[in-house]
């Protein structure tokens, strides 16, 4: 037996969580490797992606050559009720979902870190970018990674205590180019492997929502497609298929780029638009709202930064509790497309505040 | 890391002889025994010494053994020739429902063809019972196949009695005798059988080769089409080095059945004692039943058989669940299933299967890993 602490670690086969592992042993960790199988082979077999079969060989393969145990572990049920039936639900809706803020909390760190409880490990790790640092009082705080370009926080923050206290992400303080260099010095086999993202599912063409809906054999509310000015320009068959902002796709042409105004849940409508500033808006609602500090009482105001989507530059804005389930957030500029369903992330400087789902905006 | 392997039942390692003879001949002997010339003939007398070996492992004629990939393959052979009589006639097979996959699954295509199949469940205690077998028979049945020793449970079944019964009828008797060469000693004869599969690596052979035996008489429908290799009964060149290998293993485990019984009986009633005490309410399966020695099914009450072997793996102690699936979906062993456990109880199975060159030092640390995996395992399952 060994008396060294026992971690487990997300190994997807990329060069993030390999090296992640390899950190962790240097460390002096009992590292063991645990590959999520998030679909059934059915589904995954021609994706090259994280949940594929190909990563799976990666992943061991680079554990062969860390000398460490390897385990693929099948959570479809789990993905499929916490991850994709819920996507589902809120593409449903005339939405955008983040399915990875949905597997960062209920799988990674969810099912993930059940399992690694069960194998005797007390924390998970993983490849991503972002740190956790503690506070004052001596929490763990979430923080950006410190390669903003690489920064993965927005799509954690819906972690709760328990779960950042049992995060451990080794990469959290270096850039990209620093690990592809590093990795490259330990020889691993997918030292120049492409990036896998956080995604895992590489999408064209609304491929997601439409291989969801075919998946849950659900049905999407059809309708038209129009221009400002109320003409139909054409008929489309499912809300599903279209999210704010979106310009590829769309299939129809006004001579000028177009984009999506707006999706009509109640009649299938979905306005277009060739003017960008019909999109700009500096006030949004948020609920679901994930606070890692004191709880906010009702008509508290925090001056903070906001992000809408991932890789976006952070907006000063006021954010107020406007009642226990919503609250407002003013920005101090106008952003476009901020989309009904995505996270909208709250950060002071580098800390994640907290975070929620994008209601709508004024 | 010290490793401890104790899953025998899943392969065994090649003994030094093997892996010796396996060497010498794929050097030495690179001939195609099917050529006329010196390279064809040197080859086909290391085919004529293994098949003489391998014959007297299970007492039969050397004519009636035909060289496979491995007990898969001579488990699909039989479905194959019934496949065969099916095109003919409406036929009907018996087996149990605790058969390895092969077997299974070679029923459920033929279920496909048309074929009647009726799988006979075992009893609580893992034993298949003949004359439960004899009353499935129907006026249509062609075949019965019922393993000889069960992989999860190690449960020797009452094959000679089957193949009475079966022959009262004219009725094929198969037996997957994988998990009983080396094991208990064999004798077609005795057993009665018309057909009996075995596979190399489950006796310290090599993997990839194994044995159909198919008594005299039988005009056996081939499954590979092709040369007139093992007289017309199985085509495709000759594996050989594995042959070989396969024929050294099988004179080793004819020799060695009363030392091998002996030593793993000592070692398992070590690690059975050892865990009743830390774990009382441990569950032994097949405990009433004559087993074969090195085999220990066990259930630890609120405990994930998954989750267990994942834990002692961690500590380099290799053992086995039921069935193999991905780490975390873990579906229950069909044997424990097909003994009518339930689903929980099924679970909680872990399965010890021992070999002659395991230690006492290996089974103590086993112990102790369990002593420390189970009562954590047990902790955390209120969530």
């Amino acid at each position: 037996m060994s008396n060294k602490p026992r971690i487990v670690v997300g190994l997807s086969g990329g060069v993030d969580s390999t090296l992640a592992a390899s950190m962790l042993l240097e460390q002096n960790y009992e590292v063991v490797g645990v590959t999520l199988r998030l679909l059934p082979c059915e589904d995954s077999g021609e994706r090259r992606s994280c949940c594929g079969l190909d990563g799976v060989a990666q992943a061991r393969a680079v554990a062969g050559q860390l000398g460490i145990r390897h385990y693929v572990a099948d959570c479809h049920d789990a993905f499929t009720d916490n991850v994709l039936k819920q996507s589902w639900n809120v593409y449903a809706q005339g939405m955008t979902p983040n399915p990875c803020v949905l597997c960062n909390r209920h799988i990674k760190f969810g099912w993930l870190l059940d399992f690694a409880k069960t194998l005797g490990a007390e924390q998970v790790a993983t490849g991503h970018y972002a740190q956790m640092i503690p506070d004052a009082t001596g929490h763990r705080r979430l923080h950006r990674g410190a390669d903003h370009k690489k920064d993965q926080s927005y799509f954690l923050y819906a972690l709760d205590q328990y779960q950042l206290d049992a995060a451990i992400m080794p990469l959290g303080g270096m850039t990209k180019p620093r690990v592809r260099e590093l990795a490259a010095e330990r020889g691993f086999v997918n030292a120049h492997r492409q990036d896998s993202q956080d995604v895992c599912f590489a999408v064209d063409n609304g491929g997601f929502p439409e291989f969801m809906r075919q998946r849950f054999g659900a049905t999407s509310k059809p309708g038209v497609l129009v221009d400002d000015a109320g003409k139909i320009l054409a008929q489309h068959d499912g809300i599903h298929k279209f999210t704010l902002g979106q310009r590829k796709g769309i299939g129809v042409a006004l001579g000028k780029p177009a984009f999506v105004k707006s999706v009509n849940l109640q009649t299938g409508a979905v306005v277009l638009s060739t003017e960008k500033a019909d999109l700009l808006s500096d006030h949004t609602f948020v609920r679901n709202l994930i606070w890692h500090g004191e709880p906010l009482q009702q008509g508290q105001e925090v001056e903070c930064e906001v992000q809408t989507r991932h890789g976006q530059k952070a907006v000063s804005c006021i954010i107020r509790q406007e009642n226990s389930d919503m609250i407002s957030v003013r920005l101090s500029e106008a952003l476009f497309a901020i989309t009904p369903g995505q996270a909208a992330v709250f950060y002071q400087g580098s800390l994640v505040l907290g975070g929620g789902s994008i209601v709508g905006t004024l | 890391m010290n490793k401890i392997y104790l899953d025998h039942n899943a392969t065994t390692a090649p003994s030094p002889q093997v892996i010796a003879d396996v060497s010498r001949v794929m050097a030495e002997f690179f001939g195609n025994p099917s050529s006329q010339h010196w390279a064809g003939q040197d080859a086909k007398r290391i085919l004529d010494v293994a098949r003489a070996r391998a014959s007297k492992l299970i007492g039969s004629k050397a004519d009636e053994i035909v060289f496979t990939s491995g007990a898969t393959e001579s488990n699909n052979t039989v479905f194959a020739h019934v496949a065969a009589l099916a095109r003919k006639r409406s036929v009907h097979v018996v087996t149990s429902a605790i058969e390895h996959s092969s077997v299974l699954n070679s029923c459920a295509a033929l279920e496909q063809q048309g074929v009647k199949v009726t799988y006979v469940q075992a009893a609580w205690d893992g034993r298949i019972n003949a004359r439960q077998i004899e009353a499935a028979f129907t006026p249509e049945t062609v075949l019965v196949s019922v393993m000889l020793a069960n992989n999860d449970t190690g449960v020797i079944q009452p094959i000679a009695d089957i193949a009475v019964f079966a022959h009262a009828r004219g009725i094929l008797v198969h037996t997957d005798a994988v998990q009983a060469a080396g094991r208990i000693p064999l004798d077609v004869k005795t057993l009665g059988v018309d057909f009996l599969s075995l596979s190399a690596h489950k006796f310290c052979g090599p993997r990839g080769v194994g044995v159909l035996y198919v008594k005299s008489g039988i005009e056996l429908v081939p499954l590979m089409q092709g040369g007139k290799q093992e007289t017309a009964r199985r085509a495709g060149t000759e594996n050989i080095p594995g042959i070989a290998g396969l024929g050294v293993a099988a004179e080793q485990a004819q020799q060695g059945v009363s030392n091998y019984t002996q030593r793993c009986v000592q070692l398992r009633s070590l690690l059975q004692q050892g865990i009743l005490s830390l774990f009382p309410d441990t569950r032994i399966y097949g405990e009433t039943a004559d087993r074969v020695a090195n085999t220990l099914s066990m259930g630890f009450p609120g405990v994930d058989g998954m989750a267990l072997m994942l834990n002692l793996d961690i500590e380099g102690i290799a053992i086995s669940i039921g069935s193999a699936c991905g780490a975390g979906d873990h579906e229950p062993s069909h044997v424990h299933k097909g003994m009518g456990c339930t689903e929980e109880d099924a679970l909680s199975v872990v399965r010890f299967s021992l070999g002659p060159e395991n230690t006492e030092e290996e089974i103590d640390a086993t112990l102790a890993a369990l002593g420390r995996a189970v009562p954590r395992l047990r902790s955390m399952r209120v969530k």
